[in-house]
């Protein structure tokens, strides 16, 4: 046994939608502080599996533990208090709020704030929702209308939101999408500073190969909502099960 | 040119403030209050209307608008405040306790809409509402010994200080400034935001831990009790109550308020009460066919101008502002050699 603790383990993960399996028995651990990147062609179920862990769909069967607590089953609004969680594959921002707005917002809704309705956020939060701008590298357009950024800035919002109350795992559902190779790449530096600095845990999903190999220390492939693979990127690699399955045509 | 973040992370003030906005409603606070002064009784009793009505508009837009819960039933609330009051009054409570009981009445009924209706979506949640307002009308007239069913309560006391015709119009106009006043502080508070990203991307807003159901439940029950605090105000300057208080099309005239006076804007439902009343006065004077402009009016805002009355306002004075600009920047270079 290795000598990390788990962050997230999953075990027997199964989601049907009708007869189709578009998760199918899925068990993966992932370690605290590790970048674990779940790759697959399309329709793998990677979103299914992130949808699962995030509580936006309820598992057939298995079981999520985080930490030691068992989450099936709990609401995304009670597993981002328990310190999961998520930048959407789309954008999904307060678009007609401020930049700094949408943080402040985020931060409310993690510290069980929001149902205040007497009080204002106060100084402490304002000030922590500038220092996540900051960190994400959008602290100079905090007073702009979310909804009017360039899409790479919005992107960094994205980030922002999830980052800002803190989380101890964090889900990237393909954090670089849409993105050109210049964005793409700042915001590899990006995620991989913000790993560093923070100490959390992160689990992506993604389709640029050089993303998933430049970042992550353990991949989990799929294909056909079943794990296929699961190693630190050179088994992945050279897994001849993989190469002929995925990584094998045009994109390794 | 941009100067170092670190060093600039100082934390300006969440909304500027626009000190015009309050300029504004302070000004236009002072002149409804000097009604008494150079109105006619009639014309008093008409802005009176407007006021009350103004404060309804404003509390079902914190739905409607704000929220995005399109909520038909507010007459409910309103109609259940003002009964209650009448009722508690009739009864030889005291004054205050009733003014004070009534709107939390409205609140406790509106708690209890909310948490039914709310389970369920958005269509069904405002057929809903609806139907309790059906609900709440038809049980209002068939409780006749109670009641008095459809003819309601006629002739209820209230306190001398407040039946001279001044003191009763300043009476409702402070009560309902204040009312407004507490509704927009909840509007900028923590919860205030969270309504906010409820209705802009409920996704987002779940996964940053908002729990939805309940802030709309609370939302609603806000709502309620400054519905049914304008309902008491009504008691108050009327001194009578009737079922169509209570009634769904009653429901309907704060949204269609609201939709006139722009939903955007905090106050843009109370400034559609005095366009609405004063249509149906004015225009109801030379047709009974009144309600056909307003619901021209409406239409058209709806296709053509969403943003309503004080929308368009907004934006008139900025188009002149940024073209009073652009004529000063000419002329600056125009002058500069």
């Amino acid at each position: 046994m290795i000598e990390t603790t788990a962050a997230l383990t999953v075990n027997g993960l199964t989601r049907r939608f009708g007869a189709f399996t578009a998760v199918d028995q899925v068990d993966m651990t992932v370690s605290e502080g590790e970048i674990r990147a779940v790759i697959g062609p399309n329709g793998a179920g990677k979103t299914t599996l992130f949808n699962l862990l995030t509580g936006n769909l309820r598992a057939t069967a298995g079981e999520i533990h985080l930490g030691g607590n068992t989450i099936n089953g709990k609401r995304p609004h009670e597993l981002a208090q328990h310190g999961l969680t998520r930048a959407f594959q789309t954008t999904n921002i307060f678009p007609s709020m401020t930049v700094h707005e949408n943080v402040v917002t985020a931060l409310l809704g993690v510290s069980r704030r929001t149902l205040r309705f007497w009080a204002l956020a106060g100084e402490r939060i304002e000030k922590r929702a500038d220092e996540v701008l900051d960190l994400v590298g959008i602290y100079e357009q905090r007073n702009r209308q979310a909804g009017i950024l360039a899409h790479g800035d919005q992107r960094a919002l994205e980030l922002a939101i999830a980052l800002a109350p803190s989380p101890k795992i964090l889900l990237l559902d393909e954090p670089t999408a849409g993105m050109s190779p210049y964005e793409t790449q700042r915001s590899v530096e990006l995620l991989r500073k913000i790993w560093r600095e923070l100490k959390l845990t992160i689990i992506l999903s993604e389709h640029d190969m050089d993303v998933v190999f430049g970042l992550a220390q353990q991949i989990t492939v799929l294909v056909s909502g079943r794990v296929l693979a699961d190693g630190a990127p050179t088994q992945v690699r050279s897994n001849p099960e993989v190469i002929s399955a995925y990584l094998g045509g045009e994109d390794a | 040119m941009q100067p170092d973040v670190r060093t600039t992370l100082v934390t300006p003030p969440r909304r500027t403030r626009n000190i015009s906005i309050v300029v504004v409603a302070v000004a236009a606070l002072i002149v409804l209050a000097l009604g008494p002064l150079v109105l006619s009784a009639s014309l008093q009793f008409l802005m009176l209307t407007m006021i009350v009505y103004a404060l309804f508009a404003v509390a079902t837009n914190f739905l409607v608008g704000f929220s995005g819960l399109l909520s038909f039933g507010q007459a409910v609330f309103f109609g259940f405040g003002a009964y209650t009051a009448a009722l508690l009054w009739t009864h030889g409570v005291p004054f205050w306790v009733g003014f004070i009981a009534a709107p939390f009445m409205a609140a406790l009924v509106a708690a209890f809409v909310a948490v039914v209706s709310l389970r369920t979506s958005r269509l069904y949640f405002a057929l809903l509402t609806l139907g309790f307002s059906q609900l709440a009308y038809e049980i209002c007239d068939a409780l006749y010994n109670f009641t008095g069913g459809e003819t309601g309560i006629p002739g209820i006391n209230i306190p001398n200080a407040l039946s001279g015709n001044m003191a009763n119009f300043e009476f409702v106009l402070l009560v309902a400034a204040v009312a407004a006043l507490a509704l927009y502080w909840v509007r900028r508070s923590s919860f205030g935001m969270a309504l906010q990203a409820i209705r802009e991307n409920p996704t987002r807003a779940e996964a940053v831990g908002i729990h939805i159901y309940w802030h709309h439940v609370l939302a609603y029950v806000i709502a309620g009790l400054v519905c049914g605090l304008a309902g008491v105000l009504y008691v108050v300057y009327q001194q009578q109550v009737s079922p169509s208080l209570l009634d769904w099309t009653t429901s309907g005239e704060p949204v269609l308020m609201a939709v006139l006076g722009g939903m955007g804007m905090y106050l843009g439902p109370a400034v559609g009460s005095f366009i609405y009343l004063f249509l149906q006065n004015y225009v109801g004077q030379f047709t009974v066919q009144w309600p056909l402009l307003v619901g021209a009016a409406v239409l058209i805002l709806v296709i053509v101008y969403p943003r309503g009355f004080v929308g368009g306002l907004a934006d008139a004075f900025g188009w002149i502002r940024r073209r009073l600009g652009a004529r000063e920047m000419v002329a600056g270079e125009g002058s500069s050699p």
